[in-house]
């Protein structure tokens, strides 16, 4: 894309160049500029070679202008339709017609707006009237007299006489004048900001008049001080109190009358006090939406008779709400995506988001990713499931071209002292605010150095406050991430060893406890049999960590079971190159569970894993996002077998529509799910949300 | 006569599919500010991509405001600085909220995705092909 301003003074062009630009998920290639001419104001888009789409009947594409409130607009209509267009230009200009020869044209256009709206006409001698903007054509040259519509309120512009002349467009601009009184100032235009304050019924009135809505004009005032006040609203904090001074300004010349709206005009910003973060609030902790990174975020109704009823709030670091969603509701089973930079305003501020909910039947993912580079996703946190202790960063990077960020949030309406714990003796603090947020790399706690040496940490005591780190390498496009949280388990399973192909699998086993633990690990091949039983012991604050090569397990490892004789953490990452994707390892068994989302620009896959010795029963079911099932099947799996699939594989029926897989089981069963989208680093992986009540 | 309604049905099938290349001039408006369009070949048409400034934008966002180097009317308001979205639009009035720099919408829409602005081929572009 490209700009540049030519020609001389009087008739200079600015142009914006389009070149070779493609559609979404297309390869056709684009070229078209856009030109404002200086002097006419034309507009002229010259279509140098452009072909435009009609996908699915629905997406179209648009070519137009519109005013600056949207009410008004100008469609050029041959682009709502499916087409090429080659050297082709389109003109938009204030429009005029041409006179006839030896004729005039005239042109009348009438101010305020305000007047217009009330009624404001213009005619010729004893003809009809004719609206604003509205132009006579073919006039006789000579000289004619304007006359103006009587309205209420208005004084009205006495009568002008105009000259015609042949073969000239005529243009007069006429402003009526708003009738007051001597001591009666113009009037008082109060705007409130921002727009969800205005949304949620704030208001605002003059001398404890009548409550009135941002922007509207109050007439009849006094000249003279006056007092504006502000309406309580839930949620918010209203504005002090203030005076204002009104003026009457008086025309300076006939025809010239503007509203004193610039003077007498007061911008008031309402600031949210509600940081408060309830029970059946699901948090995504760590949000970006910039010219790299993406998030979106899926809320999932797990009641099959509830109304899910709640709102989205985006809240940036200091806690304070800066856009929202109101008013959600999502069907029983239904499922609501949102993309943080599509769906709310101020996307760039947002730093965690909270879906408040009206019952805790509910779940949820977030998904960061940078186009065609990155992808990560990880599990929404109910904030009635957070429960106090310690907390755990069981992996930490900070070497080579590696770094590890944490983001933390302070669910808790009172400030904390965080005491992160290294587990190589070195320690740090961090305060928080009340819905404060923190993101850091580990290395700015060390003045930038990496830590090679730091590989876990603890955060002592701590109650209220949600995490997540992010694992990421820029050389070689990987990342990665987990929540910190406190869940721990004395059985850990990893569901997916890969390692054929350029694929590698790392696994992650960390003790929190104060005493070593014990391991037995089990690896099974695909049809459940052992394929290698090892005792290893991990000390207190210490991990088990490496790639499947690095542990000596067997080649034809798929999946892996630990039993501890201490509650452990431990995730899985997968890596092959640029690609990266992870899943939990603890508390990954239910008999019930949901897969939160089926790809569109991309593949599907799932895995289950039965870690029983019977056999589990399995129903998936596919859900659409109105939560209407699609598509059903059932089927068995084998004790200690695993089980890989496409999603669309599994089904008989279309999954075109479905948006989400929950299954149900008669055994607990380990589920996970990988998910590849469209470009070369997009993968990431899920291991399925418990949802057994 | 079987063969030729195959053939008329394959041509015309074949036809009704295939883009058109569009050669007929169109008009529209006045719209309530009067303004009114009137496409053409083309005219005036210079390359910039070589003397212009590059603009980097990347795909679904819009750029800082940009200096035209004169005044410029539209819809009765007067401006000297434009945005330029990557998806085919620029604007005078830019907004925070990402979703006007994506795909299009009927015009005018009032609330809608974007305001004040000339939409040149409004849709999910990307500009990062260039």
């Amino acid at each position: 894309m490209y700009y540049e301003t030519r020609g001389v003074p009087g008739t200079r062009q600015f142009i914006v160049q389009y070149t070779n630009v493609i559609f979404a998920g297309s390869d056709t290639e684009n070229t078209f500029q856009i030109i404002l001419n200086e002097g006419s104001n034309d507009i002229v888009v010259n279509y140098i070679d452009v072909t435009t789409r009609l996908k699915d009947g629905e997406q179209r594409t648009f070519g137009g202008i519109e005013n600056e409130d949207g009410t008004i607009g100008l469609q050029y209509d041959l682009l709502d339709e499916k087409g090429d267009y080659q050297n082709k230009s389109v003109r938009y200009f204030p429009g005029v017609e041409t006179p006839a020869p030896g004729k005039g044209v005239l042109k009348v256009n009438l101010f305020p707006e305000e007047a217009v709206e009330a009624g404001a006409q213009w005619r010729l001698s004893d003809q009809r009237w004719q609206d604003s903007g509205a132009s006579i054509n073919d006039l006789e040259p000579g000289e004619y007299t304007l006359e103006f519509q009587d309205i209420s309120g208005w004084e009205t512009p006495a009568n002008l006489s105009v000259n015609i002349e042949a073969d000239e467009i005529t243009t007069k601009e006429v402003t009526y004048i708003r009738a007051t009184s001597e001591d009666e100032a113009d009037g008082l235009k109060v705007f409130i900001y921002p727009e969800e304050a205005v949304n949620a019924g704030a208001k605002w009135r003059v001398d404890e008049g009548q409550w009135n809505d941002s922007g509207v004009i109050v007439r009849g005032l006094s000249i003279g001080e006056h007092t504006v006040s502000f309406n309580t609203i839930d949620g918010w904090d209203a504005p002090d109190e203030i005076t204002v001074s009104l003026t009457r300004q008086l025309p300076m010349a006939p025809g010239i009358y503007t509203l004193p709206e610039e003077d007498n005009l007061e911008q008031t910003t309402y600031t949210p006090n509600d940081t408060t973060i309830t029970k059946n609030s699901l948090v995504f902790p760590h949000v970006r939406s910039d010219s790299t990174w993406e998030t979106e975020i899926g809320v999932i109704n797990i009641s099959d008779t509830q109304e899910l009823n709640g709102s989205f709030k985006l809240y940036n670091k200091y806690g304070v709400m800066v856009s929202g969603l109101d008013a959600v509701v999502i069907s029983p089973l239904g499922r609501k995506e949102v993309t943080v930079g599509f769906d709310f305003l101020y996307p760039y501020d947002a730093c965690y988001i909270v879906f408040e909910g009206d019952h805790e039947h509910l779940a949820g993912y977030m998904r960061h990713y940078a186009d065609g580079n990155y992808s990560v996703a990880t599990p929404g946190v109910l904030a009635s499931g957070v429960s106090p202790g310690d907390i755990f960063i069981s992996h930490i990077a900070s070497q080579g071209t590696w770094q590890t960020f944490i983001s933390l949030v302070n669910i808790n309406t009172e400030p904390v002292s965080l005491n992160i714990e290294f587990n190589n003796g070195t320690s740090g603090q961090i305060d928080m605010d009340p819905g404060a947020y923190r993101y850091f790399a580990v290395s700015d706690l060390f003045d930038g150095q990496v830590q090679p040496d730091i590989t876990s940490a603890v955060i002592k005591n701590v109650s209220g406050v949600i995490g997540m780190e992010l694992f990421l390498d820029n050389s070689s496009k990987l990342v990665s991430g987990v929540l910190i949280d406190n869940h721990t388990a004395d059985r850990l399973y990893f569901p997916h060893i890969a390692f054929s192909e350029g694929w590698g699998t790392g696994i992650v086993v960390y003790n929190p406890s104060e005493t070593a633990a014990q391991l037995t690990v089990l690896s099974y091949d695909a049809e459940g049999s052992i394929l290698d039983s090892s005792n290893i012991t991990i000390h207190s604050n210490k991990r088990y960590a490496g790639t499947i090569d690095d542990l000596g397990l067997p080649q034809l490892t798929e999946w892996i079971h630990i039993q501890s004789t201490q509650q452990m953490m431990g995730f899985e990452l997968f890596t092959n190159t640029n690609k990266m994707a992870g899943c939990n390892g603890v508390n990954n068994s239910h008999q019930n569970g949901i897969f939160p989302k089926l790809e569109k620009n991309g593949a599907s896959g799932i895995a289950f894993v039965n870690p029983e010795t019977d056999p589990a029963n399995v129903t998936l079911t596919a859900y659409n996002n109105a939560g209407e099932p699609v598509a059903e099947k059932s089927l068995t799996i084998e004790p200690k077998n695993k089980l890989v699939m496409f999603a669309h594989d599994i089904f008989s029926q279309n999954l075109k529509n479905a948006t989400y897989i929950r299954y149900t089981s008669d055994r607990q069963i380990v589920g996970f799910q990988l998910n590849a989208a469209d470009g070369e680093g997009m993968l990431d992986g899920l291991s399925a949300l418990d949802i057994s009540e | 006569m079987k063969i030729k309604a195959l053939l008329f049905f394959l041509f015309g099938w074949f036809l009704w599919l295939a883009p058109s290349t569009y050669s007929f001039a169109l008009s529209g408006g006045p719209d309530g500010f009067g303004y009114m369009y009137e496409d053409s070949g083309l005219e005036n048409w210079t390359d910039i991509s070589k003397s212009g400034t590059h603009l980097n934008v990347v795909k679904d966002t819009i750029s800082d405001p940009v200096w035209m180097g004169f005044d410029f009317e539209f819809y009765g308001n007067t401006y000297s600085d434009v945005s330029v979205a990557s998806n085919g639009l620029i604007t005078f009035s830019p907004k925070s909220y990402r979703r006007g720099y994506t795909s299009g919408q009927e015009i005018p829409t009032p609330g809608g995705y974007a305001d004040n602005f000339i939409a040149g081929l409004w849709d999910y572009l990307s500009p990062n092909h260039t």
